[in-house]
């Protein structure tokens, strides 16, 4: 291109090029900033007041959070979402491990199993709070039916304090499975054959090849789906509101199912903001462990 | 008795076969070479050996012994992989003392047996370190490390060098020569690489569309080839073929004539009770034996548009020669190093092949 084909004008002409870039940030930085760091932030400030949302929010200092640490209800919600972690995440760990390795082996059924366990995932939590509430349903339930064919009792899933925080975990594990399972797939899928014939004439069978060469091969997925669904566990909610609303007498209930509670419920914001920052510590705490138990060696 | 065996091998995907009956008895401590074009199914014999893939037909024997139901870590054979396939989370030392580890060799056994395949290799500084801490060199040897361990009755290489530079090709080639005959055992190496055939193999099985073409020494390929097929694809550059016909045959030999041919027509003698006069043929001429201004009777003129000097020898590209590209030899290129146009190459005749209209040598 010669000189005088570049008119100055085109020179200025490149000035709204710059400004188009910070249009499209803007898409994303303004909606981001107006709906999670300005809630955040204003949280943050509602959590040292009481304010029922009419009206201007009066500071009670730390008020919120001494009620918090002797309020029984939290502590049992706190307990309750540990439990839900301890079932929760190694059952979607292994049930999607299980699922992924089966799905791997390319046997006819597969791609309908593929379905099956991805099916979930895609479901909204409601509808898979409404269909487990049918099938752990203790009278006409699907599953009690079948462990009465089995010669076993009923369980009370959903209805009795000993069994409710299991039945929500047994629900959450279904609907969380479909993503550790894709994500496990896709990194079986992604292990070189060629390792694996290697150690087949290496003489490891089945077994050994998964736990010498598949299974370390895949710690990398394995722990970031750990990491995941604690992280999320630790959020748990949409279940545990569709199917027993942290009942009965609060043996299922969750922090954030509590959370709801007492700022939608009960009109209590600012009491409801210092649970909220309570969970956000809480979640912090534990990511921090975790990556120091399963971080790469 | 024999080290390995295959009799009538044949494997079939579905309604695709993929070999066509492979019979072959390996002597011990004999280094075989299967070498074949790209999907000639090379890999696939060499997998059926190790018991990757599963036989259609036929049997296999090692150390006398039918191995068809037996797993391919118990048929006392190693494998090194393309690929190398050696396991990213282990060290050289524990990639190489898994398959002892899987047999529950003690540790310290494992220990001795392991140091002593990394000092034939060299492998010693190596042995703590992952395999993405190694050169492609060093992947490779670990990979023949694994194997070594192992003391198998029959080693296999699938294409092993393909993934490495042309220097260090030349070197592992040698190296790998000098492995086979300091562990003396019996080797099956796979390569689409004449070159590396001929410089490896104590014998040479060539493939085309998974049926053997010829069995023979490197010399016995280069200087008897059974057909054209194999005449083709051994030596480099590629023998030159001309379309002739024959003119007469006599007790002094075969006269035979083509397009182009100058100062003819050319004298072979030898004799051949097959031919008669008339008779379509190919005449096999190899680059050494086609030389550029050379002294002979018979020979072709091409247009010469390229060389390729090689320091010690040189070869003249005529691309545009009559049905295909001629490629010719000079002792010494001619005048200035870039010397193209019409040139006249001769004969050297008593070293010309003959093949019938079918492809099969005459002579
Ligand atoms: N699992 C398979 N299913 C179907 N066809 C295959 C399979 N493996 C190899 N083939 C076919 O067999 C032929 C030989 O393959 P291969 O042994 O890998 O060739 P080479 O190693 O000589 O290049 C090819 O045509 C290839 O497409
Ligand atoms: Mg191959």
């Amino acid at each position: 291109m010669s000189e005088q084909a570049t008119p100055a004008s085109a020179r200025t002409d490149a000035v709204p090029i710059d400004w188009a870039g910070y249009v499209f940030v803007a898409f994303f930085t303004i909606p981001f900033l107006l709906f999670n760091v300005l809630p955040v932030l204003f949280g943050g400030y509602v959590a040292f007041t009481e304010w029922s949302i009419i009206g201007a929010p009066a500071w009670v200092g730390t008020d919120n959070f001494t009620a918090a640490l002797s309020d029984e209800w939290v502590r049992n919600a706190f307990r309750n979402v540990l439990l839900y972690g301890l079932i929760i995440v190694p059952g979607v760990t292994v049930f999607g491990l299980l699922a992924a390795l089966f799905v791997n082996q390319g046997w006819p059924l597969s791609a309908v199993a593929r379905t099956f366990f991805f099916a979930p995932y895609v479901v909204s939590a409601t509808v898979i709070g409404l269909i487990w509430v049918w099938l752990l349903d203790t009278q006409y339930g699907l599953i009690n039916h079948y462990l009465a064919y089995l010669g076993l009792d009923g369980i009370p899933w959903l209805t009795s304090t000993d069994w409710s925080l299991i039945g929500v975990s047994i629900a959450s594990i279904w609907w969380d499975m479909g993503l550790a399972f894709v994500l496990f797939l896709a990194a079986l899928q992604d292990i070189p054959r060629d390792l694996l014939e290697a150690a087949k004439v290496d003489g490891a069978n089945g077994l050994k090849r998964l736990y010498f060469i598949t299974l370390p091969l895949m710690r990398p997925v394995i722990s970031m789906v750990i990491t995941l669904q604690l992280i999320s566990t630790l959020r748990i909610f949409s279940q545990v509101y569709v199917m027993t609303n942290g009942g009965p007498a609060g043996s299922s209930d969750s922090p954030i199912r509590y959370i709801y509670e007492s700022a939608i419920v009960r009109h209590s914001f600012g009491y409801a903001s210092a649970l909220a920052i309570l969970l956000f510590a809480l979640i912090l705490i534990v990511t921090f462990v975790l990556r120091f138990v399963v971080r790469e060696r | 008795m024999a080290s390995l065996e295959l009799k009538g091998l044949k494997k079939r995907y579905g309604d695709l076969q993929v070999i066509h009956g492979l019979d072959l008895s390996v002597e011990k401590g004999e280094f075989i070479v299967f070498v074949g074009p790209s999907g000639c199914g090379k890999s696939t014999a060499l997998r059926m050996i190790c018991g990757l893939e599963t036989l259609s037909e036929g049997d296999i024997l090692i150390g006398g012994n039918s191995v068809r139901n037996v797993p391919p870590a118990r048929r006392g054979v190693a494998m090194v992989f393309q690929s190398y396939a050696l396991y990213p989370h282990m060290t050289v030392a524990e990639n190489m003392g898994f398959s002892l580890r899987m047999e529950g060799v003690p540790k310290a056994e494992r220990a001795g047996k392991v140091a002593e395949a990394a000092r034939i290799l060299q492998l010693e500084e190596l042995l703590a370190r992952k395999p993405k801490e190694l050169s492609g060199g060093q992947r490779q040897r670990v990979a023949i490390g694994r194997a070594i361990v192992r003391k198998p009755e029959v080693f296999l290489f699938d294409e092993p060098l393909s993934n490495l530079d042309a220097e260090l090709r030349v070197q592992m080639r040698f190296e790998l020569a000098r492995l086979h005959r300091a562990i003396g055992a019996t080797m099956i190496y796979v390569t689409h690489d004449q070159v590396e055939a001929m410089t490896l193999a104590d014998r040479i099985v060539v493939l085309r569309s998974g049926r053997v073409e010829q069995i023979g020494t490197p010399m016995d390929l280069y200087h008897r080839p059974r057909n054209m097929f194999v005449a083709g694809f051994i030596g480099s550059p590629k023998m030159n073929f001309f379309a002739a016909r024959v003119v007469s045959v006599s007790d002094a030999g075969v006269e035979i004539t083509f397009d182009g041919l100058r100062g003819g027509p050319l004298v072979l003698q030898r004799r051949s009770a097959a031919l008669a006069a008339g008779d379509q043929v190919t005449l096999g001429v190899r680059p050494e034996h086609l030389v550029v201004n050379g002294n002979g009777a018979a020979g072709v003129e091409a247009e010469v548009e390229f060389w390729e000097e090689l320091g010690s020898s040189s070869y003249a590209y005529a691309p545009g020669f009559g049905a295909g590209a001629v490629v010719a030899s000079a002792h010494r290129v001619p005048d200035a190093t870039v010397t193209t146009g019409l040139m006249p190459m001769t004969f050297a005749a008593e070293r010309c092949m003959l093949f019938d209209a079918g492809g099969l040598t005459v002579f």
